[in-house]
């Protein structure tokens, strides 16, 4: 009796097991483009600049192998150290900055009221300019001779005598902030704003029914439901803001006094400017192994505590 | 059940797997690294940096119109240049020809990337006429690598109408270094929004362009002839800058040029507001004259008197990687000559490479040409391996050194305090 049911049984199972095995060779087919697209654009440039920053690899001869020096020399070099503060700083700084002035933003355009779209298009403008572009556009303005800022803000009353932009520290660190503010908070808005509209209107409802005031919607239900598009912004960022080159690199070159030098600029200077690859690659790796447990840290702290 | 495998998208994702892998494997050997470039009659590959291409390109054409082997140019971004070459050099896959910002042909040379041209250029004839700041920069010992492709030179510029409005000739030539500081604080005082002299003052690299002249013309050096040493220290040097330093302290400069990097510096001018501007030629290629800026030349004097310029620019030579030297130096050789020197640069008002053509028939057309050209003859360029390294570096001790000079307390404190760093970094 058994030999008799087992027999189609095996068949059956022989077909499915050779079907999903020719679905597997299919799948693999199918995503083998993007594992090339990866190996390709990530895997081995990573393992190029891991091996890079285990050798003396100059910009021009023969590299050689120096493994442990590009990082040993890490901790000696103090401007990179020096950067890794500031950067830290300069991100805590834009990152609550960028969610409160996106939030606020989207918030003001959230509803489709006539001429809204006008402001969300106006917001969002200045996400089309490279951000080279925008670091160039306000050191213009922020040069006294040539740039009309320093004359509307006097005219205006807020400043007496000359401003001076970039030339202090903390003047150079506020400009620059203001500068990528404007770049991009637009798009954070955006961003936020489809979460917002993603929030059920009857939920609205059902809290004005309960006569919840602004602030107790904002804070018990908006911000709440919001958590997943607020956590991705918070990773876009973070990550963006402690990779910063270029609004440094255009409006101040890290200075005066080297006291905006970002972490990659300090990397660049090594590979570009004194044509030192392996330190740099070493400097390089160190941000990168940073910036997945910055990144994983993230999302562990945003994780849905609730999920069963 | 229709098997999966057998999809059509199936087959076409395999089709276009073995496409990639056979555009992968099909290189064209004739391309392989180990083979040199510009073999017989194929053009000859040559490499310009984005900043200067336009004088390559104009080259180039007029060269590729008249000749039946053609010169094949790559404009590499600026920025990546050094890169580029220095991954080409790894694989022995250099252009023939390969033009480069002046100042960085030392570190070429120790790299052994060009070959020595240095008979083809006596036999040229001309040769002690050509800009020696690049040959001395593109020689060593005995050998020569490199020659002139194009100049810029450093200069003053200044507007002539704010100039007679503050009771200065703009006809009579600059004396001294403080002669320009009083002629600055005239100006300066003709009203808020008029600036005495400006420059570049966030900028080593710029800042070693308009202001080492200065030091020259005062009999000093700004670094030693082996360039492993600062000479930044030395009194030529410390009165150089004690002049700006006053300058700035005094208003005859504005605050402004603390921060500048450069970028804004020609349109600053180009405003009307400001009497001097410490830049390159291109501010008479580039900014246009109005009814309140028309614009005069004048050299860099020294602390005393003297005068001189900064010749930067780009030198070009044959890299070891070119498997026609002679086809290649014929194209250099002629870009050498009159037929191109004044028939393609003087004539889009560029300088030439050549002091004995300054006084061209189009430079004539415009004395201020004439005096930029005499200016490449007077002028000098550091020579230094680890120079880019050092005066290029935002974040190096020269910039901190040179701006601390200017615009801090005292020039000397300022200079006898960073001298050692800014030597260390040039390698000494």
């Amino acid at each position: 009796m058994s030999t008799i049911t087992s027999a189609p049984r095996s068949r059956r199972s022989d077909g499915a097991r050779r079907r999903a095995r020719t679905e597997a060779t299919s799948g693999l087919l199918f995503s083998l483009p993007a594992i090339l697209f990866v190996v390709v654009l990530f895997i081995v440039p990573l393992v190029l600049a891991a091996w890079m920053s285990l050798n003396d690899w100059p910009l021009i001869g023969d590299p050689s192998f120096n493994a442990p020096d590009n990082y040993v020399a890490i901790s000696n070099n103090k401007l990179f150290m020096d950067s890794v503060l500031f950067t830290l700083k300069y991100t805590a700084v834009v990152t609550v900055i960028f969610l409160a002035v996106a939030l606020g933003l989207a918030l003001l355009v959230q509803s489709t009221r006539p001429g809204v779209g006008l402001f969300r298009t106006a917001f969002l403008l200045p996400a089309a300019v490279g951000v080279a572009s925008s670091a160039l556009l306000f050191y213009a303005m922020y040069n006294n001779d040539y740039g009309p800022l320093d004359d509307v803000l006097r005219a205006l009353g807020l400043i007496s005598g000359d401003a001076d932009f970039l030339g202090t520290p903390n003047a150079a660190f506020a400009s620059t902030v203001l500068m990528v503010t404007w770049r991009f908070a637009g798009f954070y808005m955006i961003v936020l704003l489809t979460g917002l509209q993603a929030i059920p209107v009857e939920v609205y409802e059902a809290s004005r029914m309960d006569g919840a005031s602004w602030w107790q919607t904002l804070r018990l239900i908006t911000l709440p439901l919001l958590k997943p598009t607020i956590l991705l912004v918070l990773v876009l960022s973070v990550t963006g803001s402690l990779l910063a080159f270029e609004p440094f690199y255009v409006l101040t070159a890290g200075g005066p006094s080297n006291s905006t030098v970002t972490m990659v600029i300090a990397m660049f200077r090594e590979a570009f400017t004194l044509f030192d690859l392996g330190s740099a690659a070493a400097i390089a790796m160190v941000i990168l192994v940073a910036l997945v447990a910055i990144n994983l840290g993230q999302m562990y702290a945003f994780r849905d505590k609730d999920k069963k | 059940m229709r098997n999966p495998s057998r999809r059509p998208s199936t087959y076409l994702v395999g089709l276009m797997l073995g496409a990639l892998a056979l555009t992968a494997c099909s290189a064209d050997p004739a391309e392989s690294s180990e083979t040199p470039t510009g073999g017989a009659q194929q053009p000859i590959t040559m490499w310009a940096r984005a900043a200067t291409a336009s004088q390559s390109q104009a080259l180039v054409d007029a060269w590729n119109a008249e000749n039946d082997r053609k010169v094949e140019l790559t404009v590499v971004p600026t920025d990546n240049y050094l890169q580029k070459v220095g991954v080409a050099a790894g694989s022995n896959d250099l252009p023939c020809l390969m033009a480069s910002d002046v100042i960085y042909m030392p570190n070429f040379l120790d790299k052994n990337l060009y070959v020595d041209i240095a008979e083809r250029i006596e036999a040229l004839g001309f040769a002690d006429t050509l800009a020696q700041g690049h040959i001395r920069l593109s020689s060593d010992g005995d050998a020569v690598y490199g020659v002139p492709h194009n100049v810029s030179v450093s200069a003053i510029f200044q507007n002539d109408v704010l100039l007679e409005q503050a009771g200065i000739d703009p006809a009579k030539e600059l004396g001294s270094l403080e002669e320009l500081a009083e002629n600055a604080a005239k100006v300066a005082a003709l009203g808020d929004d008029i600036d005495g002299l400006y420059y570049t003052g966030n900028n080593a690299g710029s800042i070693s362009f308009t202001h080492f002249p200065a030091i020259w013309a005062s009999g000093g050096q700004a670094i030693s002839a082996d360039g492993t040493e600062s000479l930044l220290n030395s009194k030529e040097s410390v009165a150089v800058f004690d002049v700006f330093n006053k300058m700035f302290s005094t208003g005859a400069s504005p605050a402004s040029v603390r921060n500048e990097s450069g970028a804004t510096r020609n349109e600053v001018f180009g405003s009307g507001k400001v009497g001097y501007v410490l830049a390159s030629n291109s501010v008479v290629q580039t900014v246009p004259e109005t009814d309140g800026l028309k614009i005069g030349v004048q050299g860099i004097p020294g602390v005393g008197g003297g005068v001189s310029g900064y010749v930067g620019g780009d030198s070009i030579g044959i890299t070891v990687s070119c498997g026609d030297v002679d086809a290649a130096w014929e194209f250099l050789s002629w870009t050498l000559s009159e037929e191109a020197q004044v028939g393609v640069y003087a004539q889009m008002n560029q300088l030439t490479v050549r002091s004995d053509l300054a006084e061209n028939e189009f430079a004539q057309a415009d004395p201020r040409v004439v005096r930029l050209n005499e200016l490449v003859g007077l002028g000098d360029t550091p020579k230094a391996l680890n120079y880019g390294q050092t005066f290029n570096d935002p974040n190096g001790p020269a910039l901190a050194v040179l701006r601390d000079a200017m615009f801090g307390a005292d020039a000397k404190t300022a200079l006898d305090a960073g001298n050692d760093a800014i030597t260390s970094s040039l390698g000494g």
